[in-house]
């Protein structure tokens, strides 16, 4: 029962964080409108994923590992395009919430970035749904102790979603400008594991073959099929034997974004008249 | 951030590209099965196999610090499945070709990578369709290294 509530808790961290964080952004800008469209959006997902799961179940077809891996690579690197985003727009619309009065609108997010985190949401959820949809029918269907197996799975899966709904909530109550200043450093976390996350699923699936020697031994902390491994590797995408080029690309990503979240502030008349470049930032990463 | 037609296409392609995926998965009718069982220790230390069409059918006899079985051409994974809890069994095809491989069971205290060799040619084993050999493979039971199947 544990190592399939393992596997269903770290499967479905991997995509409630992204959603609770994504949720708890869209709550803090009052955007109850494209809240709604997010949970559709994820409901939509998991009942793709849940059919297609279905579908290869009844053909008697086995999850097509190296395009799966290739999928979330492809989902892993929008989803940091996105965070990375989200990052430099808290930071610089921080600055605005300082005695401002209109500080509210004044960090109203463009309509086109809404619909943004909502799609960010959706394949959050598609990233990692398949795989864990996939692996929650086989535990039920596959084991000599169906109820027991199938159970734990299904409990992991459950405890990540109410982690993700935990995070979002928590991420609601706490003040908009404590909110952006805590998830700024929380999302450049995210953001360099899910970097290292996809140079780990890019090896997986083909694309990536360079610095594979393991960096680190990490199996003290991240000790495997334990419930911490499934909570950090999750979360931060850390894996408990990374490689040199997971280290690497989480270290090129973290120093620098955790510098550029901790300096201080500017003045918010500066930082106001830098709204416009923030949306062309973003078409280029 | 997106335009409208970037973001639509993308997630369609995305979306479609899942379906497709659960539609148009082949299966090899001809493969040869192989088990493999995997444990705490990791992977089996040696597999010797005959080249051509080979369906890896996984078990795990371990308690859950294993649950992934990799096979290596050098550095590139060739195929793999993941989330191979105790009690469950996942199979994957490969057409092996003859040669020297590795393995790999990442989170192993023992043997976290394993060796597999490849002999002899794939087309003398294609005539040979339906033919299975099932070779229970136990970590550490091959201890001279070398099982032909």
């Amino acid at each position: 029962m544990l190592p399939t509530f393992v596997i269903g808790l770290r499967e479905g961290l991997e995509a409630a964080l992204i959603v609770g964080i994504i949720a708890a952004f869209l709550s803090q800008q009052g955007r109850r409108d494209s809240l709604r469209w997010m949970w559709l959006g994820v409901l939509i997902a998991v009942l793709l994923c849940g059919a297609a799961a279905w579908g290869l179940h009844v053909a008697e077809e086995n999850l097509p590992q190296r395009e799966q891996e290739q999928l979330e690579t492809v989902i892993a690197l929008v989803a940091v395009g996105m965070i990375t985003w989200m990052i430099v727009w808290m930071r610089r619309h921080s600055a605005d919430l300082k005695g401002d009065l209109h500080a509210k609108a004044s960090v109203a997010l463009v309509e086109g970035s809404a619909i943004g985190l909502v799609v960010m949401a959706f394949l959050a959820v598609l990233r990692e749904g398949l795989e864990t949809a996939v692996f929650m029918l086989a535990a039920f269907q596959q084991s000599d102790r169906p109820g027991l197996t199938g159970t734990g799975a299904l409990l992991g899966v459950a405890v990540a979603v109410v982690l993700g709904y935990l995070i979002y909530r928590g991420g609601v109550k706490i003040n908009l400008s404590k909110f952006f200043r805590v998830t700024g450093v929380v999302l450049v976390l995210v953001g360099a594991g899910l970097l290292a996350f996809a140079v780990h699923t890019a090896h997986e699936g083909g694309w990536w073959n360079l610095l594979l020697e393991r960096a680190v031994d990490l199996r003290w902390l991240i000790d495997p099929g334990s419930v911490q491994s499934a909570l950090i590797t999750g979360m931060f995408g850390i894996q408990p034997e990374p490689t040199r080029g997971e280290v690497l690309v989480f270290v090129l990503y973290a120093v620098p974004m955790t510098i550029y979240v901790c300096r201080p502030t500017r003045p918010p008349a500066r930082a106001a008249k830098r709204d416009a470049p923030v949306e062309a930032t973003v078409e280029t990463v | 951030m997106f335009r409208r037609t970037g973001r639509v296409l993308s997630v369609a392609t995305i979306t479609g590209a899942t379906l497709a995926m659960a539609l148009g998965a082949t299966a090899d009718a001809k493969s040869r099965a192989v088990k493999v069982d995997i444990n705490d220790d990791g992977c089996p230390a040696t597999l010797k196999l005959k080249a051509g069409p080979t369906t890896f059918k996984v078990t795990n006899s371990g308690s859950g610090d294993v649950s992934e079985f990799e096979i290596l051409s050098g550095d590139r994974i060739i195929g793999e499945v993941e989330n191979v809890a105790p009690g469950l069994n996942k199979e994957f095809s490969v057409t092996l070709k003859p040669g020297k491989y590795k393995t790999a069971c990442p989170g192993g205290s023992e043997h976290a990578k394993g060796k597999l060799v490849v002999t002899g040619s794939a087309a003398t084993k294609l005539s040979a369709a339906g033919q299975t050999a099932d070779v229970d493979l136990q970590p550490g039971s091959i201890a001279n290294g070398a099982v032909e199947l």
